[in-house]
């Protein structure tokens, strides 16, 4: 079953065009690893997949919904899709457990004490539950990203979008970030990450999407496209990051 | 989409409700004097003998007793509104008042604004200089000097006749006492007053002497604008005539202007203070409740107005923009001008000096605080909001859940800085006859021409209530920012 699809997606910033009309389907479960090199608009991509960032042209389909359709209630097809950013984006003005919590309350009406459950239930699975009272000041950057997780997860989604999860991470902590995120898709969830760790793409992607100047150049799974890649650009891309 | 038409509702409704509580904050109070009713009487602040404050702060003076003798005897009641005498003559002509009694004489130009009384009063305007100055012994000797003038008074056109023979400085002023401190300090050489204003004064121990004779007197009427109030006038022609006749404008020009007047004024710094300490005070309390309420309400729409220069709306972005492009481009002194004078011609309605100081206040005030708003959730990282958003947060709630909070704790610094600001800014309201402390200084000043400790008095009052205001306010702020 198909969870996300993009059709001729296109998008300008002014007269460059970024996104140059990019068709994708994302089935259920399914993990889907966007590489590419930098400013080939990967990130944008994956920005136009929960309308982040506006769509000039083609259509977002998330679980039969138009996104671009005008009626649509983006912020409850939202409240499917967990988002995590490179930079974190945790609410500084609020403990880790309210980071969690915070969606939960808002949308979903839930009590004091079961949104505290479901933050420590979070927690646990991503390994934070001694940080739960602390403030995001007082995390390292692993320890950040993974309440990212937690908190991205609290609304309950189908899809999770990774931003370039551990490029803002000092390299020791890639790993614990990386583990979080290899658990959840053991798990079943369909992902979508855009990332540099070419090891992770490796051992953890069903499918890959190699991108380069806003186009789609490639897609396979990692066998062929490490061992056997058909484009001339993804071999050099290859060369220059193995 | 959906939201957003949401968020524009929620903010019209928000703009609604900010144009009804101005509404019932500043109802326009509608007090034409009727017959039997109290009549709004403006007069001058700073013009001893005729009217001044004295030390228990109740006014008094020729004109004050006068009008009051003639009240009493033709049986209506009146509420002086002391401001400052060009503002009075504006104040008259917007119907913003209904009278004005002002030592202010009966000119061909006047007449033609006003209607006047018949005289009650004769002076005529004199010059005056320093007591050590003997360059100066007639007009001639002007030339080349200084001279100093009140804004819209019979000397002051005196003195700009006489500029066209004698080729002289014109320093203009908006109070009595200011002009003679001119003298006194030596920035003019000359000053020229009515003759018994200054009379009283010297008495009083200012150190000028008269080295000419008096003028031809101009005689001084009492006035209401043109067609309006004219039972004012024939009551107050009535009561002059049963005054003269019972012998009590006598006693009262006397009080004033005869030999008995004696110097009451004690010298000395602590003496000032102690004085006046009573309407010092109180001068204090109207501009830290004038701050306080502009403040309050600039806070609500200047956050609005931030808002709608943050949304993504381009509408709203440009009400923000028209709106703090206007109101920071006009001076405050010019814009509490505007409110007092202008807009009640405008409207046909009449509405107090204090609340056309509030409006404008807060008019101006609500321009800083939502550009500040919008620096600080600009300053706000943009993630915060993608963040919220993409957890399926709308717009407003994201705002008000992630963004403001954040900015509100950058924005802290720089509202108590403009909370500083507006506090000061009071004291430009004093051109429009709000008595606040700035406006008590000069009254007080008035009265015992001791402008040199009395500013320093009034500087230190200011700055002990900034001071502990802003304590107060870092308190505040280091208790929100602990919570990081």
């Amino acid at each position: 079953m198909i969870k996300l699809k993009t059709e001729q997606l296109r998008k300008s910033f002014g007269k460059l065009e970024v996104l140059k009309g990019l068709d994708i389907e994302v089935k259920e479960g399914e993990v889907v690893v966007i590489i590419g090199p930098s400013g080939s608009g990967k990130s944008t991509f994956l920005r136009c997949m929960n309308l982040l960032e506006k769509v000039s042209a083609g259509k977002v389909i998330v679980d039969d919904h138009d996104l671009t359709d005008p009626s649509q209630n983006i912020n409850k097809v939202r409240e499917n899709i967990g988002m995590v950013f490179q930079q974190f984006n945790l609410f500084p003005h609020l403990s880790v457990t309210d980071n969690i919590t915070l969606a939960p309350k808002q949308l979903l009406n839930i009590s004091n004490s079961d949104s505290k459950k479901l933050a420590m239930k979070l927690l646990e699975s991503v390994g934070m539950e001694d940080k739960a009272e602390a403030y995001p000041n007082a995390l390292s950057g692993g320890q950040k990203q993974r309440v990212a997780i937690a908190r991205a997860l609290a609304m309950d989604p189908d899809i999770m979008l990774f931003d370039e999860p551990t490029s803002a991470l000092d390299p020791e902590m890639v790993g614990e970030v990386l583990g979080a995120m290899k658990k959840l898709a053991q798990e079943g969830m369909t992902m979508v990450v855009v990332t540099h760790e070419m090891g992770f793409a490796r051992e953890m992607a069903d499918r890959i999407v190699f991108m380069d100047e806003g186009n789609i150049v490639e897609v396979g799974t990692p066998e062929q496209i490490f061992n056997n890649p058909q484009s001339e650009r993804t071999r050099d891309f290859l060369d220059k990051v193995l | 989409m959906e939201i957003k038409r949401k968020n524009k509702v929620f903010i019209g409704i928000l703009f609604l409700f900010t144009l009804l509580l101005n509404t019932v904050l500043f109802p326009a109070d509608v007090n034409a004097a009727e017959p039997g009713e109290k009549y709004i009487i403006a007069t001058d602040v700073t013009f001893a003998p005729f009217e001044f404050q004295d030390e228990s702060g109740e006014y008094v003076g020729i004109d004050v007793d006068i009008l009051t003798a003639i009240s009493e005897d033709q049986g209506f009641e009146f509420e002086l509104r002391p401001m400052n005498f060009s503002a009075g003559l504006q104040a008259l002509e917007s119907n913003q008042v209904d009278g004005m009694i002002a030592a202010m004489s009966i000119t061909p130009e006047r007449e033609e604004a006003f209607d006047f009384s018949d005289p009650y009063f004769d002076a005529g305007p004199v010059m005056a200089v320093r007591e050590d100055n003997d360059e100066i012994d007639g007009y001639s000797d002007l030339e080349g000097k200084t001279v100093a003038v009140k804004v819209g008074t019979t000397g002051a056109e005196l003195a700009s006749e006489l500029q066209e023979s004698y080729d002289f400085e014109i320093n203009q002023f908006e109070d009595s006492a200011g002009m003679y401190e001119d003298v006194v300090s030596r920035h003019s050489d000359a000053v020229f007053e009515d003759y018994p204003v200054m009379a009283y004064a010297i008495q009083q121990g200012l150190e000028l002497r008269f080295p000419t004779e008096p003028e031809e007197g101009d005689s001084y009427g009492f006035a209401v604008n043109k067609g309006e109030n004219p039972e004012l006038t024939e009551m107050f022609n009535a009561g002059l005539v049963n005054i003269r006749e019972n012998g009590t404008y006598q006693e009262i020009t006397e009080k004033y202007l005869g030999d008995s007047v004696e110097s009451g004024q004690q010298r000395g710094f602590l003496a000032l203070v102690q004085q006046n300490f009573g309407n010092l005070l109180s001068g204090m309390g109207r501009t830290l409740v004038l701050t306080l309420i502009s403040f309050a309400i600039a806070l609500l729409a200047g956050t609005i107005i931030g808002l709608f220069s943050a949304t993504p709306s381009k509408a709203l972005n440009v009400i923000a923009d028209i709106y703090v492009t206007i109101l920071r481009g006009i001076p405050l002194i010019v814009l509490a001008f505007f409110m007092y004078f202008t807009v009640p011609q405008l409207l046909g309605v009449q509405i107090t000096a204090f609340t056309a100081g509030v409006i404008t206040l807060s008019l101006n005030t609500t321009a800083y605080i939502a550009e500040q708003v919008r620096g600080g959730i600009a300053a706000v990282e943009k993630g915060q909001l993608e963040a919220a958003r993409s957890l399926g947060l709308p717009y407003g709630l994201s705002m008000r859940k992630v963004v403001l909070p954040q900015a509100i704790k950058i924005m802290i610094p720089s509202l108590i800085n403009q909370f500083v600001i507006t506090l000061k800014d009071t004291s430009i309201l004093s051109v429009i006859g709000i008595v606040e402390l700035t406006q008590t200084g000069r009254i007080i000043i008035a009265r015992n021409y001791q402008s040199g400790p009395m500013w320093i008095i009034v500087a230190i009052m200011y700055l002990v209530l900034i001071t502990l205001l802003t304590k107060l306010s870092n308190l505040i702020e280091r208790r929100l920012v602990a919570n990081d």
